[in-house]
């Protein structure tokens, strides 16, 4: 289904932002400071330490106690939390921003796989259409299947779902429009970087939204039909400048969360560029992806 | 090329020129397209409020205008080498004993009959004739015609002219006089739709007969009409006619029958009262009865009495008189003023024209286009 991409993907490695506190052996830094062969450095004994731990050979010398500290590796556990709104329905066809959803779910869990790292999927406000973090073989397989079958409709909030996900993962990726409960997700966020996880923000916008067709003139929201307006020639440049302006909100705020944001907007970029920029967390150029 | 029902062509017009103004007049409310970032966009009315003219517009407008026109031709039954006249006369011509001289009742219809036009003769009944040599009296017949029979004519020949042409104009070739109206004669004149032309011809002169019938009577001794012989003979002194009194010795040998006197009108009576001469009125024309006999040798004849009675009794029938009827002039020239429309005649049956099932099934296919058009590439979920 998506082997070009995997195969362009493939090779990659996630690496985490932040020390893990999982004591899983894996392949990023942890804060857990263990007797592994990678020696550290030395620490003075206190009360309370193994006394296997201690360097005895370094206490003829110095007749002091010291004890060996090692560097540790740990797996990260990430959920990707995925939000299946019908605003991710837009545009029609294969431009559509659930079609790049699903390919960067996809890329991103391939990634963290091939990382050693459990990966699983969520769909916000979908609780069967979930894939629990695994390392097993055929993951990734598992996850592109899941989202096929996942129907994209509804105004569904995310921020529980990321919270149910951070009890699972020490690394959760949103990847959503943020177009429906922005600011709880973003204390949601806040709550987990705070608490020593990763949160990446990735936000999808569609081109078409960036320039509307000149063709469209009465739009609604799909998620509510309450909004209903015209886009005219007048009202396109005040279209413009608001959103562009929301834009700006939006990865301010996520920036400042400490989370890792990100704007992809479709067609721009290969998807493999895109997961590339992700993974290797390259600072971010501009706010097209 | 002409049409058989133009309404149609001009109906259809009119509604190709309203879905035209339609096209460009109105407003309508465009399809909303669902757009995730809507609420971006400034509240303001959703209103189209220009229309953008695209080759699809004005493909789909030519489209419709098409459809509707070729409806409309379809079923004003194109017809493509016209056999129609635009008018047809029906020519009523009277050849019935009123007319003075059939040759100008010929003379006439030849002057105002044309190719395709129908001819009627009428005396008391109405007959097409196929050429004007062929109007003539039938076996000498004196009594006048009917105008009500010729008009039922035209009415017949009005029908089936009314495939050939689009309308039929009435000349009425006839002296016009009393005899040949009737009660019927305004109905039927009524019945016809539109103006008659009269070209009135020289009425006969009053009918002769009864005359030679009375100066027969004086002097023949065969018995009378509507007489019978009397029992007895017998003689009166006197007769009178009219305040004329002619005074001699008469021999009576017929009487009239009380059948033959009703309904019959006494010209002279014996000085005893009873009838010596009547007249029966027969149809338009009237017969009359003298019994009184006159002997050639004496001077009777000669007296001034005699002369006078014989005038009386010899003089045309009341009802006979064959002069022009200006109130049957009246109601014959009455009407719409208009030529009359062959739409107005019941058709037998309706022609259907072959062209117009290929025209409709044409239009249908346009239609079908123009909802493909419609709802194809060109609308694409973006036209509004």
């Amino acid at each position: 289904m998506h082997s070009a991409l995997l195969d362009a993907i493939r090779g990659l490695r996630w690496r985490a932002r932040r020390a893990s506190r999982i004591a899983v052996p894996g392949i990023h830094p942890s804060r857990v400071r263990g007797s592994s062969a990678e020696f550290t450095e030395y620490r003075a004994y206190r009360q309370g330490d193994d006394l296997r731990r201690i360097d005895w050979k370094l206490f003829a010398r110095s007749d002091r106690a010291h004890v060996r500290i090692s560097e540790e590796r740990a797996v990260t556990p990430t959920y990707i939390v995925v939000d299946a709104s019908a605003s991710m329905a837009f545009p029609d066809g294969a431009t559509s921003k659930w079609s790049l959803v699903q390919q960067l779910t996809v890329a991103l869990t391939a990634v963290a796989h091939s990382s050693g790292d459990p990966a699983g999927v969520i769909v916000a406000g979908n609780p069967r259409a979930t894939v629990q973090p695994r390392t097993r073989h055929g993951l990734v397989a598992e996850v592109s299947r899941m989202l096929q079958h996942v129907k994209v409709s509804g105004g569904v909030p995310i921020a529980p779902t990321v919270a149910i996900a951070a009890r699972a993962a020490s690394r959760v990726a949103i990847i959503s429009d943020f177009l429906g409960d922005l600011d709880e997700t973003l204390q949601t966020a806040r709550q987990l970087i705070a608490s020593g996880r990763d949160v990446y923000a990735l936000h999808i916008i569609a081109a078409e939204e960036m320039d509307p067709p000149a063709t469209i003139s009465v739009v609604t929201d799909p998620e509510t039909d309450a909004v209903h307006r015209s886009l005219s020639v007048d009202t396109r440049k005040e279209y413009t400048r608001a959103f562009g302006a929301w834009r700006d909100d939006v990865a301010s705020r996520w920036l400042a969360s400490g989370a890792a944001y990100r704007e992809i907007v479709t067609g721009n970029e290969p998807v493999s560029s895109v997961v590339r920029r992700i993974v290797r967390d390259e600072p971010v150029a501009s706010r097209a992806g | 090329m002409t049409f058989v029902a133009p309404g149609f062509l001009l109906a259809a017009g009119a509604a190709a020129c309203v879905v035209i103004a339609l096209h460009f007049i109105v407003t309508r409310r465009p399809r909303s397209v669902p757009f995730p970032t809507a609420r971006f966009v400034p509240d303001a009315p959703v209103a189209a409020r220009e229309r953008s003219l695209r080759l699809s517009d004005l493909l789909l407008l030519a489209l419709r205008v098409l459809a509707i026109m070729l409806v409309g031709i379809a079923l004003a039954r194109p017809v493509l080498t016209p056999t129609r006249e635009k008018v047809v006369r029906v020519i009523v011509a009277d050849v019935s004993g009123a007319v003075a001289d059939i040759a100008e009742v010929r003379d006439s219809a030849r002057a105002l009959l044309r190719p395709g036009d129908e001819l009627i003769a009428f005396d008391t009944s109405a007959w097409a004739v196929p050429s004007v040599d062929s109007l003539a009296n039938r076996a000498g017949l004196r009594n006048a015609g009917s105008i009500s029979a010729g008009m039922v004519g035209a009415l017949r020949a009005g029908q089936r002219v009314r495939a050939g042409a689009d309308s039929v104009e009435l000349v009425v070739v006839s002296p016009l006089v009393t005899p040949e109206r009737d009660r019927a004669t305004a109905t039927i004149r009524n019945q016809w739709p539109g103006r008659a032309r009269l070209v009135r011809v020289r009425a006969a002169p009053p009918d002769s007969s009864s005359v030679r019938a009375v100066e027969a009577a004086f002097l023949d001794s065969a018995r009378p009409e509507f007489a019978v012989q009397r029992n007895r003979i017998d003689t009166v002194g006197a007769v009178v006619a009219n305040g004329n009194v002619l005074v001699g010795a008469f021999e009576r040998r017929w009487r009239f029958t009380d059948d033959s006197l009703k309904g019959a009108r006494v010209l002279a009576r014996w000085v005893d009262g009873d009838a010596a001469a009547i007249q029966r009125d027969s149809g338009s024309t009237c017969r009359k009865s003298v019994l009184i006999p006159l002997d050639s040798t004496g001077d009777m004849l000669l007296r001034p009495s005699f002369v006078k009675l014989r005038a009386s009794l010899s003089g045309p029938c009341q009802r006979a008189r064959s002069t022009p009827d200006a109130a049957l002039a009246s109601v014959m020239s009455g009407g719409s003023g208009k030529l009359a429309s062959t739409a107005d005649f019941p058709a037998a049956t309706d022609s259907a024209s072959p062209v117009s099932r290929w025209l409709i099934a044409l239009a249908i296919i346009v239609a079908l286009i123009e909802m493909v058009l419609r709802r194809g590439p060109f609308d694409a979920g973006d036209r509004q």
